[in-house]
């Protein structure tokens, strides 16, 4: 793989396509171009031997740093996503005036895809074929790479949707490289080459109570729906989801565990939350947050003469550990926020978290109060992988533009 | 009368939420926030654990959404599940998603009654659970569309000009 060509043209800045065997679109509206030839065979259409032609515009003030974002249905993807786009700045939206089914968001900064889109049974075919979503044989893989890697490398593609509504696959929607692409579904880090191509990985396990309470919620004013049908859907997929969505959590940067509290004794409410914060060690770009002094082990129950807290109090742990394998550094929190005073002083005491001001974590958090989680370790957490992820891409960047264009062939 | 105070306090509360949000970004260098945090404690910030949503449905009373957890059915117990309370119905999903979800579930049992590990069962509730998420979604997304732009826009942006307010 090597640089052969290098143009430097204004011509280009409409946008045209090629087609490719991959069938991927290109569209040129930045100022560099580099051609270069690369080997890879194309494995879906493998028939065609021999080398296949990439075109990449490769700008130096261009550079898409992609996150990935790993989960089950119904366990806080989207709020996730709403959190995190509002780190970034300005709110996501479906594209306009495109398919109003659409499942991708878009903000100046970051477009979301999910990764249902790439589905390659629709609704009718996992029926016949009597497989669920989470299996790998039901989502195209290669097209999921292909269409990630070129959004890396600078070109547009032209995704299919996978509509939920209908259960079909829609005609395809133009997504364009963004300075920060999240791909949101079961399966982002399920692929080697997929995972390969992102710079944070995240992955959100929920224990099963806490899954099981979430759904009651969601789904017990449906028509239909009851504690057992619920209860059945959940079962009927875990076979599946301990075999192909659970292992990915072992690649994830950082994984939110949500468990059920240990402040009340046998609590089977699920209403108080205990929520980890596993952060890997040793991430490009990524320093975890820690609690007072980096690396040591402390338990920390803020509530006392200085604060006063509600039953069941406020209880925080911070420390090394091994997951997986990994070095990782823990932080955790049982309990709930219910004053602002709780969240300032807790903020106050957590070290290296990225933010830009003092009171940008207890402010995001308020300014998202009615998201689900916005009084316990799930919102603070997921606030913070924001911060976190906002500062990777902007040391990324940095970085970009110290070590030229050239360094990338 | 329950359900009207819990929509009141829901209401006040955003409004007091959103007021001190937009004291924070008027205020938005780091000694000043910190003065005006600081003044700002004792203010409540716990979420309401129900929210009814009152306005603007096209159901009817078919089922009351338990907006919170386990503990909230089962205090209820005495009221039989499918039995229609008589509080105010509130916004199931669109009626299209939420037929197809019901519709779902008669499937899925039907599917289980042989092998209740059968490929054919496991995708049948892995359906159901497709469209309830959908579902879901469909409801969020009305419920966004039903408010007023103005505050969705400023929640968003609260640092815009036509969102900012100002003391005399």
């Amino acid at each position: 793989m090597a640089a052969c060509t290098v143009y430097s043209t204004q011509s280009l800045s409409t946008n045209c396509s090629i087609s490719t065997p991959s069938k991927t679109q290109l569209s040129f509206h930045q100022k560099q171009v580099v051609f270069y030839t690369t080997s890879r065979r194309n494995s879906k259409r493998g028939s065609n031997s021999g080398r296949s032609y990439v075109i990449t515009c490769a700008a130096g003030d261009q550079q898409t740093v992609v996150i990935g974002l790993a989960a089950d249905s119904g366990c806080g993807k989207s709020t996730f996503m709403r959190r995190l786009t509002s780190v970034f700045g300005g709110a996501a939206e479906p594209p306009k005036g495109g398919n109003p089914d659409s499942n991708t968001l878009i903000s100046d900064t970051t477009t979301v895809i999910c990764l249902d889109d790439y589905h390659s049974l629709d609704r009718t075919g996992r029926k016949e074929k009597g497989v669920t979503a989470l299996d790998p044989r039901a989502n195209d893989f290669d097209l999921m790479y292909e269409q990630v890697k070129a959004l890396k490398d600078g070109i547009s593609v032209e995704k299919p949707i996978y509509n939920h509504v209908t259960g079909l696959l829609d005609p395809p929607e133009l997504i364009k490289p963004p300075k920060i692409l999240v791909i949101e579904g079961l399966h982002p880090m399920f692929d080697s080459r997929v995972r390969d191509l992102l710079d944070f990985s995240i992955y959100l396990d929920i224990s099963n109570e806490v899954k099981f309470a979430w759904k009651i919620q969601r789904d017990m004013a449906e028509r239909g729906h009851s504690l057992e049908s619920i209860k059945a859907s959940i079962e009927a997929r875990k076979p599946d989801f301990e075999a192909f969505i659970d292992p990915q959590k072992q690649y994830a940067d950082a994984v939110i565990e949500v468990l059920p509290t240990q402040l009340i004794p046998d609590d089977n409410e699920g209403k108080i939350l205990r929520v980890r914060l596993i952060q890997k060690e040793g991430v490009k770009y990524f320093s975890p947050v820690y609690l007072f002094d980096d690396g040591s082990t402390i338990s920390w129950i803020p509530c006392g003469r200085k604060l006063t807290c509600s039953y069941p109090g406020i209880k925080f742990f911070y420390g090394p550990e091994t997951y997986y394998g990994n070095e990782v550094s823990v932080v955790e929190m049982d309990g709930q926020f219910d004053r602002l005073d709780e969240l300032i002083y807790v903020e106050s005491h957590l070290s290296n978290l990225s933010t830009k001001f003092y009171g940008e974590v207890t402010q995001q958090m308020l300014k998202h109060a009615d998201f689900p989680g916005s009084n316990n370790g799930t919102g603070l957490f997921q606030t913070i992988v924001g911060l976190k992820i906002r500062d990777l891409y902007e040391q990324i960047i940095v970085s970009k533009v110290e070590t030229p264009v050239a360094g990338k062939a | 009368m329950c359900t009207q105070t819990l929509l009141n306090q829901s209401y006040n509360l955003s409004i007091l939420i959103h007021s001190l949000l937009r004291i924070i970004d008027s205020n938005i260098t780091p000694k000043k926030t910190k003065q005006t945090m600081a003044t700002m404690t004792g203010v409540s910030l716990s979420c309401p654990r129900v929210l009814f949503n009152a306005s603007g449905s096209r159901q009817s009373a078919h089922a009351i959404r338990f907006a919170l957890p386990l503990s909230q059915p089962m205090r209820a117990g005495a009221i039989q599940m499918g039995q229609v309370m008589r509080i105010r119905p509130v916004r199931a999903a669109p009626d299209k998603i939420s037929e197809k979800v019901e519709e779902s579930i008669k499937n899925a049992q039907e599917a289980c009654a042989g092998d209740p590990t059968s490929g054919e069962c496991v995708a049948a509730w892995d359906e159901v659970e497709e469209l309830s998420a959908a579902a879901s979604h469909a409801r969020d997304k009305q419920k966004e569309k039903d408010s007023d732009p103005l505050e969705n826009y400023c929640k968003d942006n609260p640092e815009t000009i036509e969102c900012k307010t100002f003391d005399d």
